[in-house]
């Protein structure tokens, strides 16, 4: 930023330049008709000119032509002062062009103006002042040593100011820019609060939706199945012909299915956008009420599967309860589901181990496990292995977010066949 | 190798520049070339005025030689009218014009801010020895040449200790020996007459 300001300050001293050097240039004219003094007016007026250009173009990365231009204004002054045959008045040309200086903010170039003039009234002054007659300098009898010191002291204070007010504008400028940007980082700021503040309103709104759309679903969706279910109950303790015990049979699976489809939603997004809630956790009580609700699921014709649990916790244990209540249920559940009808004893077994950094859980099952190509896949959403699956295709993906929410972390091992290991990492917050 | 290259150029057009200064001084320093059929008029002369110049007869006359065209005479315009106004009480003042283009005594006049007589007559400066633009005459009042020459040591020179023809004026009054008028104060510069070719 503080580059493109110098380009700035450059490009618009250099046109103002131009004008003024323009300016100066007829001027010269202008005073030629006085005296006809075209030769020096055009001549040296030109030269002029060309010096500055000259420069500005064979140099063009440098900034020696600023320092022409202030050269240049001194030798505008001599040409109007020799055009006009010695008018002092054209000595106020100096401090024109001191003044036109400023606009570069740099105090440095007030020194090629201040040695030609210096230089100048010097060698001229003197060669006078010793008796050389060929040059003419002043006319005035009491151009003393003391008078020059002291003119060369008032001209010097012009040029000395004009540097210091160079240097302060620059220094003001500078100090302008980098308020400018705090003043810019700060208003972003404050937008980015703004914003901030809208989107929490907007979440909160969206928060509301959901809870009642929650509300519905868990209600509206589920009340009919369950009032279904128990029509079906109903019907399955009437006398039923076979064929019509099949079809309730169906009837209730479909039901029952339909409804664990309706609960993996709810879990989902309950996970998804509940806060984290830090409680002490109990695992034994928790694998308790676990193996209580799933001691009546699957198919009637299934197998009971043992439900093992070994907890060695040393510290207390603190993280979300319902997250994890989540987690171990769809994990245990998965393992009763996918049992293998081959092994004689189905289990599913849990350890976990806590320490007071995290708590490691292991749930390790005989199940039927799951193929190398399956074991990335399992963990998307609405995956099953096959179509016959029985499930939502949601348990482990939501069983990975809620880890991840946890923000701990979630491996599978297993070999087909052989059963499934599930290792989940929790740092105890 | 830029740098030299601009350095050099840079050099090039300095010295041009200060060449320019030193020729046009050099130009300045040199003396209006004497015409092929001039006359020359020697101090103590008497110049008959033959009524060209409505000028009193008992004080001395200055006359003053003047080309409005004439980038010296236009100079020397605000010198002139101090004298006038210094030793106007003492000696009659008459401007004679010496250009081809007809300019009325009014505008002279005007430019001087004064109104002492003007005449167009070439002829009076043929009868003073003047050949040139802005020549200083000083007549006693017996019309008898005391002063021919320059205003200054040079063209454009205001040094008030070579103002020759004030010198002049103060030396006819203080009844001092004529000072020794020589080289600078009478070798004349400025224009030719009537048209300038060389300023």
């Amino acid at each position: 930023m503080h580059d493109a300001y110098l380009a700035q300050v450059k490009h618009k001293s250099d046109r103002l330049m131009n004008y003024f050097l323009v300016s100066f240039f007829v001027t010269g004219l202008l005073l030629a008709l006085f005296y006809d003094t075209w030769l020096v007016a055009i001549g040296v007026g030109t030269l002029s000119l060309i010096a500055y250009y000259s420069t500005r173009l064979l140099l063009p990365h440098s900034n020696a032509y600023q320092y022409m231009v202030s050269a240049v204004f001194g030798i505008f002054m001599a040409q109007f002062i020799y055009q006009m045959h010695g008018l002092f008045e054209m000595h106020f040309i100096a401090f024109i062009g001191s003044a036109i200086l400023v606009t570069f903010q740099n105090w440095k170039l007030q020194i090629p103006l201040a040695a030609v003039v210096i230089v100048h009234h010097a060698s001229f002054g003197y060669l006078q002042y010793i008796g050389y007659d060929k040059i003419y300098f002043t006319q005035l009898d009491y151009m003393t040593l003391q008078t020059f010191i002291i003119h060369g002291i008032l001209a010097t204070v012009v040029f000395f100011i004009c540097g210091l007010w160079a240097f302060q504008l620059k220094k003001l400028n500078e100090h302008q820019i980098e308020q400018n940007f705090e003043m810019g980082r700060f208003q972003e700021e404050q937008l980015q609060k703004k914003a901030l503040l809208k989107s929490n309103d907007e979440l909160k709104k969206s928060n509301k939706e959901l809870d009642s759309f929650v509300y519905s679903v868990s209600h509206d969706l589920r009340a009919p199945l369950s009032s279904m279910l128990g029509v079906v109950g109903l019907c399955e303790m009437a006398p039923l012909d076979p064929f019509m015990l099949k079809n309730v049979t169906l009837l209730k699976s479909s039901i029952k299915k339909l409804d664990g489809f309706i609960m993996d939603i709810l879990d989902y997004s309950r996970n998804s956008r509940m806060e984290v809630d830090r409680q002490e956790i109990h695992f034994t009580d928790l694998l308790t009420d676990i193996s209580g609700n799933l001691k009546f699921m699957g198919a009637d014709d299934q197998r009971t599967v043992d439900i093992r649990s070994t907890i060695r916790n040393g510290v207390a244990f603190y993280s979300d309860k319902s997250r994890i209540g989540i987690i171990l249920n769809n994990l245990i559940s998965n393992s009763i589901r996918y049992q293998n009808p081959q092994v004689a004893d189905p289990y599913v077994e849990v350890v976990v181990e806590v320490s007071e950094s995290a708590a490691d859980i292991r749930v390790r099952d005989n199940g039927i496990g799951i193929d190398k190509e399956n074991q990335v896949k399992v963990f998307n959403m609405f995956y099953r292995v096959s179509s016959k699956s029985i499930g939502s295709g949601l348990g482990l993906y939501i069983v990975k977010e809620a880890v991840e929410k946890l923000h701990g972390a979630i491996e599978l091992r297993s070999e087909p066949g052989k059963g499934c290991e599930f290792s989940i990492h929790l740092p105890n917050l | 190798m830029k740098k030299a290259i601009t350095i050099v150029w840079l050099l090039v057009i300095f010295s041009s520049m200060a060449y320019i200064f030193w020729y046009t001084d050099w130009k300045y320093s040199l003396p209006t070339p004497v015409p092929n059929q001039y006359h020359p008029v020697g101090t103590g002369t008497y110049v008959d005025l033959g009524g060209k110049l409505p000028v009193p007869g008992d004080k001395p006359v200055f006359l003053h030689f003047f080309n409005p065209d004439c980038p010296c005479s236009r100079f020397n315009i605000p010198y002139f009218k101090s004298l006038a106004k210094k030793y106007g009480n003492k000696i009659s003042f008459a401007i004679v014009v010496l250009n081809n283009k007809a300019y009325t005594a009014r505008e002279v006049q005007s430019k001087f801010d004064v109104d002492f007589p003007v005449s167009f007559d070439s002829t009076i400066a043929a009868a003073c020895g003047v050949y040139s633009t802005p020549q200083a005459v000083l007549l006693d009042a017996t019309r008898h040449l005391y002063y021919r020459g320059n205003y200054n040591k040079s063209r454009y020179c205001t040094d008030t200790r070579s103002n020759y023809a004030q010198m002049a004026i103060d030396s006819l009054f203080g009844n001092i020996y004529r000072p020794v008028f020589a080289g600078l104060a009478l070798k004349a510069y400025g224009c030719q007459l009537p048209v300038c070719t060389q300023k």
